[in-house]
């Protein structure tokens, strides 16, 4: 810079002057979607600091209040570490500590956001978000478990209260380099853990598995087509038949006709579109979350030993919503597997004699009343059996990212729970998950199990979310239920449609008992799995349990693989987990092409898509060219069919369940086959070959024709791992996977949602296991163990675990660091 | 490039570096603004600009030795959306840009307050 003292005007002091000021204001305040440019980029402790915490230390040790006995930490060469203490507490302290050196961000992000505390981190932005999630009182019930705690279950609490002492060890003694990544950007600072945080990712797990009702679906269907047709749309038992608890056929098909819609263009009551149910957040509630697990009994495998498979389907994030850890108290605790980052509890694993996996029951565990308030506008009471009874109140007040005010709002709680008002209507909503003291322990208690026995009569204690829990012990056994509180309804006990308020006689009675559980311990079959489908057969319990069932496509593609083969291997087990073959197109295409022989005229488009779709193995390989054009035509068969059930916009308020549409295949002529919109009366054949003709066009149009590259599934079809906090260029996506719609490994929509976790466990004399998931154990994305596990994942692979008893027993060669924690003065 | 000069960027350098680990960045513009009051540099923007660019790549090539830089500067790219050399470049020219500017800014304004006497008499 030139130093213009002898100019008149002194224009290079205004531009440095102008310089120095800008520079400075980038400095301090965020400009835009930018941070703070001087606490960013300072080399020291900006985010460059992050390089010198991206790998763990090859050896260390750290002192921590607390801990009474040396607790040594050997990381194995998958980033594993395996924890080996004295103690329960000393293990979980340890647990804590290392998650948090792992995952740090990750927890906060989860705790906040099941509090509704986002807003502090990233300001007014996620204010509707934190609202909605006040609005369904987790936290609120999670304090109050915890509060509960030291009198119900003393155990459970000094073990939630170490692992947060070994979280909060983490954070005080971390130093500037190791402030995780992202906090570089949002210019914050870790806070320390509350216990009861830990509680509140239990009570996320429950929103994540049990946070959706039927009850909303079914009004804006019943509202369309009148409630008779809602009903046989959404029905209580599934129309196809392959349960969890052996019925005794391979697949049973229960199709009865569909009755007429009467179709009501002018809906009176318009809960279906009101936007404050989507401020309780059911709006905007998760998929039902899918997944499977299944059992094989020693007589049906190669080796002798049961086998244990598990992959829940849950949200593809990185960091993976997984941790994979190794915990071992000599004599109380051998235990292995994977726990939510935040939660001390091993969820899925195994330990020297039992292995267990879980699937969402999809269980209706979620009811709404319609109430009366004695004033809408500030309500202290609400009407019940010809009394005003108190309404419990709770004033919210939500802060910004400088701890400013953004605003304050009063929820309301009766004694069903929270409360919404939708202009004069007025809901409250019922849900085990607010009710469920008991998740916490029985998760904590199942890595001691020594039995299929023992683990079965931990669950049993089990209450929400509801989970169908496949286990499998080392003499042979095997055993799958589902698992949960399943309320029991007055009346008809159909939890589907909205009841009166007003009265107590609408209550739930109670629950289901223990012994009324769906599901079998060692069956004759030899083996049992569960996808999320029916439970049990309403031939052996009709009872209702819930309603709109996942169809079970993955049931039947897993119980087919399990009765063809009677010597299976870990190895085979694996295979199945990502077995590409469809039970969904095995019936849908034949349906498709039947239509095309039963048309007298075909236009070209039809005939073409129909010899392609003809040609196809019906498997979802990343190299298939046909399974693009079987989704697009599934696609506009949904959208043709289901036309009744447009709103005046054109938007579809409810789509029934493809089970559904299976069975009106059966019934060609059925009103639900014309279309609204045409003069003519068209069936079953007609629509089906509308569907694939429009599909191969848009195909075509979209890919080029067929032979082309462009069909290619695996450049079509991708998983797609969205960082935690949506931060742009820190997701994976793009990444090939085999495998689509409700086929084994499943893949669909945005790409965001699919297998998890991967485990295979071999029950032997000494027990083996292969596990692997999406992403890595770290959560610095600088670091090599951010993204390391992507790619077997993708390609269906897993890895051998190390299971060892002893620190001496994992070989050197395989040890890539040791941390000691040892107690402080 | 004389040895004065050079002397002087690196006792700039010296105290840019030591100023980031002990309180930050900020201690960029105050040492850089110190020198420009104090200082009787013939560059009074180049010398602390230089200085400042030496003192924040030596601090990146510290933390190079702990783990990789370049991996740093590839993710905080890809999370602003550039490059990962721009955000080396902006980091360099952030801290240069800042002591420059700021010695040169507080120099001016210095001398424009040494003259003010003359002009009003």
């Amino acid at each position: 810079m030139r130093d213009s003292r002898s100019s008149g005007t002194n224009w290079g002091g205004w531009v440095s002057g102008a310089l120095f000021a800008v520079l400075l204001y980038v400095g301090m305040r965020p400009v835009g979607s930018l941070p703070a440019l001087g606490n960013l980029l300072d080399p020291y402790r900006g985010v460059w600091s992050v390089a010198g915490s991206a790998e763990l230390e090859a050896v260390s040790s750290v002192e921590i209040a607390g801990v009474r006995d040396d607790v040594s930490v050997i990381y194995d060469d998958r980033s594993v570490p395996h924890i080996f203490a004295a103690s329960r507490e000393d293990a979980f302290r340890a647990l804590g500590y290392v998650v948090a050196r792992d995952r740090l961000f990750q927890m906060e992000l989860q705790w906040r956001l099941t509090a509704g505390r986002l807003s502090e981190l990233f300001g007014v932005r996620t204010l509707g978000l934190d609202k909605s999630m006040r609005a369904l009182w987790l936290a609120a019930s999670a304090d109050a478990e915890y509060a509960s705690l030291s009198e119900s279950s003393g155990d459970v609490k000094r073990l939630i209260d170490a692992y947060a002492e070994g979280v909060n060890a983490w954070i005080d003694q971390m130093n500037l380099r190791q402030i995780p990544f992202e906090y570089h950007f949002i210019g914050k600072r870790p806070v320390a853990w509350d216990p009861v945080y830990s509680l509140y990712l239990v009570k996320q797990m429950g929103f994540t598995l049990a946070g959706s009702s039927i009850d909303r679906r079914w009004v804006r269907v019943a509202e369309r087509v009148g409630p008779e047709a809602a009903s046989a749309l959404f029905p209580v038992h599934s129309p196809i038949q392959e349960p969890i608890q052996p019925n005794g056929a391979s697949t049973r098909f229960d199709f009865t006709p569909l009755p007429p819609p009467r179709i009501n263009s002018a809906s009176t009551w318009t809960i279906g579109e009101a936007t404050e149910l989507d401020l309780l957040g059911l709006g905007a509630a998760p998929l039902n979350h899918a997944s499977n697990n299944w059992v094989v009994a020693p007589q049906r495998t190669a080796n002798g030993y049961a086998l244990l498979a598990g992959d829940p389907h849950l949200d593809l994030t990185i960091p993976s919503i997984w941790y994979e850890v190794h915990v071992v108290v000599p004599g109380e605790l051998d235990v292995y597997g994977a726990t939510f980052p935040g939660a001390p509890f091993i969820i899925v694993g195994f330990n020297r004699d039992v292995a267990w996996s879980f699937t969402n029951t999809g269980a209706d565990v979620m009811d709404f009343y319609r109430e009366r308030l004695d004033d809408p506008e500030t309500p202290t009471s609400y009407r019940l059996d010809g009394e005003w009874v108190s309404l419990e109140s709770r004033v919210e007040e939500y802060s910004g990212t400088g701890q400013e005010v953004l605003e304050i709002d009063t929820l309301y709680r009766n004694h069903r729970g929270p409360i919404v008002q939708l202009g004069d209507t007025v809901l409250s909503m019922r849900w085990t998950v607010l009710e469920s003291p008991r998740t916490s322990s029985t998760f904590s208690a199942l890595g001691s199990s020594g039995s299929v026995a023992e683990w079965i009569a931990v669950m049993n204690e089990h209450d929400a979310p509801p989970q169908n829990g496949a286990v499998a012990d080392r003499w042979g056994s095997i055993a799958l239920r589902s698992f949960g509180l399943y309320p029991v309804r007055p009346d008809n006990g159909n939890g589907v449609a909205i009841r009166d308020g007003t009265t107590s006689d609408s209550d739930w009675i109670g629950y289901w008992p223990v012994d009324r559980y769906p599901g079998a311990v060692d069956p004759e079959q030899g083996f049992l799995a569960s996808n999320n489908q029916e439970p049990v057969d309403p031939r052996h319990d009709d009872a209702f349990l819930g309603a709109d069932w996942w169809v079970p496509w993955r049931a039947i593609q897993i119980n087919q693989l399990l009765r063809s083969d009677s010597a299976v291997t870990p190895d085979a087990m694996r295979v199945f987990q990502t077995h590409p073959m469809s039970a969904r197109a095995n019936l849908f295409v034949p349906a498709f092409l039947n239509a095309g022989m039963a048309v007298p005229t075909l236009g070209e488009d039809a005939r073409e898509a129909l010899d392609l779709l003809a040609e196809w193995d019906r498997e979802y390989a990343t190299d298939n060219e046909r399974a693009v054009l079987f989704e697009v035509a599934m696609a506009e068969l949904t959208e043709l069919v289901w036309d009744e059930l447009a709103d005046s916009t054109g938007r579809r308020v409810g789509t029934p369940g493809e089970a559904v549409l299976a069975g009106l295949l059966e019934d060609p002529a059925s009103v639900w086959w014309d279309r609204l919109v045409s003069e003519e009366i068209e069936t079953r054949d007609d629509v089906l070959v509308s569907a694939i003709e429009e599909a191969y066009r848009k195909v075509v149009e979209r890919f080029g024709s067929p032979g082309q590259e462009a069909w290619r599934w695996g450049g079509i079809r991708h998983a797609n791992l969205m960082h935690v906090a949506r931060f742009p260029g820190l997701s994976i996506e793009g990444i090939p996977v085999q495998g689509g719609r409700e086929t084994m490994s499943p893949s669909s929509g945005s790409g965001t949602f699919g297998a998890s976790w991967r485990m295979v466990v071999e029950l032997g004399p000494e027990i083996r296991a292969w596990t692997i998931y999406p992403g890595g154990q770290s959560g610095n994305p600088v670091s090599t163990r951010y993204a390391d596990r992507v790619r077997k994942w993708s390609n269906g692979e897993l890895e051998e675990v190390i299971f060892p008893r002893a620190a001496e027993e994992i070989p050197n060669e395989r040890v890539t660091a040791t941390l000691i924690l040892r107690g402080a003065e | 490039m004389n040895l004065g000069l050079l002397m002087r960027v690196a006792l700039l350098a010296a105290a840019f570096a030591l100023g980031t680990v002990a309180v930050g960045w900020v201690a960029v513009p105050v040492i850089a603004m110190i020198w420009g009051a104090w200082g009787s540099d013939e560059r009074p923007a180049v010398t602390p600009a230089a200085g400042a660019a030496i003192a924040w790549i030596v601090l990146m090539l510290v933390t190079e030795a702990d783990g990789s830089v370049a991996a740093v500067a590839a993710a905080t790219g890809r999370v602003i959306g550039v490059h990962g050399s721009v955000i080396v470049a902006v980091t360099i020219f952030f801290a240069s840009a800042l002591a420059g500017s700021g010695a040169l800014t507080v120099k001016v304004i210095n001398r424009s307050l040494n003259r003010k006497p003359l002009h009003t008499n």
